[in-house]
């Protein structure tokens, strides 16, 4: 019985932790992470894998890609740390890593050919093998999906310095002056950038607020 | 349209992009993401571990002395041996074998009678055109069919004495036979000297010299 309560304490004390760090602000997770408390570094993956993942996923335009990125992206952050310095916040050098090693992956896609089995990534006269999909869809599903994928190839045929900062802005609706850090430009070329970026998509995408 | 019109237009058409853009189905990660995170951490920790001990000092260097040791080792014996070993035995410097220094050859009109060149060296002795130049009459035959003659690779060599050619003429490998003289229209003597020069042992070029004096008188 004294064992069993001994247990249940113990279990209580770490949850209790858990949810005490669950209320800190990222830099608080990552300087206890810094302290060697992993459990820090848990509760900020938990919070940035998502918005990342659309992030890179908008910006590379392929979903394998997308996924060896984020995990890239925390494995470095895991590995350097001690590297981060709170003079800027958490997400902004998060997103700085994530950018980065997107414009990588994008360098070495071009570079490299490879059997794209996807709708995205076909060229002209190339063979297109598609897994049926078995299961079925209404029409406003396959509308709605139709869409997306209009609205993403439009993305990709952006120019990369267009592409990432509509993404950071529009998608994941970051701060000018955010965007701006993790770019490294000063605000009145992310505006301008935004803009030309915005009117070459508005060009791209008539056909689609036209239906 | 004014500017102004213009302006609120592109307002109106910049506003619709975010709208779209907004309106796109937010991606999520996959459900194993944190799970193959994990994994991949716990490999790094592994070789982060695994590589601790190469990356001390004292394995790594006694690692680069053994793979330096047998570089050296190696090139000791593909490369520095076969160039340095050079020529055994025969002592003729190559310089005088390609210039043909010291060759005393058949004129033109005296050698078709004689015997086709063979394997043994030979000794032209043309008594019109005897010189003294001693060591410098003792011939070779081009080499054709000349037995192996490893030459020394020195360059600028000077010239040897009479002792030196013949040690020369001593190291080369002759099938024994022997000796014979054949007389020319002319009188030149071609002689084989394989088996004088196999008995004469050390003996120098003149006793040979006196020694073919005495066959010929025969």
């Amino acid at each position: 019985m004294q064992v069993n309560q001994e247990h249940s304490a113990a279990e209580r004390v770490k949850r209790d932790g858990h949810r005490n760090l669950a209320g800190l602000s990222d830099e608080e997770l990552i300087s206890e992470f810094q302290n060697e408390n992993e459990a820090a570094f848990n509760i900020l993956v938990g919070r940035y894998k998502d918005p990342l993942t659309n992030f890179v996923y908008r910006f590379t335009g392929d979903w394998d890609d997308c996924n060896d990125v984020v995990q890239e992206t925390f494995i470095r952050v895991f590995r350097n740390r001690h590297s981060y310095k709170p003079v800027a916040k958490f997400s902004t050098w998060l997103y700085t890593i994530a950018t980065n090693l997107a414009r990588t992956q994008l360098r070495r896609r071009k570079v490299r050919k490879y059997l794209s089995f996807g709708f995205r990534d076909q060229q002209e006269g190339e063979p297109v093998y598609d897994i049926p999909d078995s299961t079925s869809r209404t029409d406003a599903l396959v509308e709605s999906s139709l869409k997306e994928e209009s609205i993403q190839k439009a993305l990709d045929a952006l120019p990369e310095k267009y592409r990432e900062i509509i993404i950071l802005r529009d998608v994941q609706e970051l701060s000018y002056e955010e965007i701006a850090a993790i770019t490294k430009l000063n605000i009145g070329t992310v505006k301008s950038r935004i803009n030309r970026g915005r009117t070459q998509l508005q060009e791209m995408l008539k056909d689609i607020w036209n239906d | 349209m004014s500017d102004t019109e213009n302006h609120h237009r592109e307002d109106e058409e910049h506003r619709k992009v975010r709208e779209v853009l907004k309106g796109l189905p937010g991606k999520k990660a996959p459900w194993f993401f944190e799970a193959r995170l994990q994994q991949r951490l716990q490999e790094e920790r592994n070789a982060g571990k695994s590589r601790g001990w190469l990356t001390t000092p004292a394995p790594a260097y006694a690692l680069s002395a053994v793979t330096a040791a047998v570089l050296v080792i190696v090139g000791y014996y593909t490369l520095y041996l076969p160039f340095t070993r050079g020529d055994e035995g025969t002592g003729v410097p190559e310089q005088m074998i390609e210039s043909g220094e010291g060759i005393t050859r058949p004129s033109p009109g005296e050698s078709n009678a004689s015997p086709p060149p063979s394997r043994r060296t030979t000794e032209v002795f043309t008594p019109a055109e005897k010189t003294t130049k001693g060591p410098s009459s003792v011939s070779t035959e081009p080499a054709i069919e000349a037995p192996v003659m490893k030459r020394e690779s020195t360059s600028g060599a000077e010239m040897k004495s009479q002792d030196s050619q013949h040690d020369a003429l001593q190291h080369v490998e002759l099938p024994v036979t022997p000796a014979r003289a054949v007389e020319t229209p002319v009188g030149t003597i071609h002689m084989r000297l394989d088996s004088l020069a196999g008995s004469a042992g050390r003996d120098s070029i003149d006793t040979l010299q006196s020694r073919r004096d005495s066959v010929l008188q025969k």
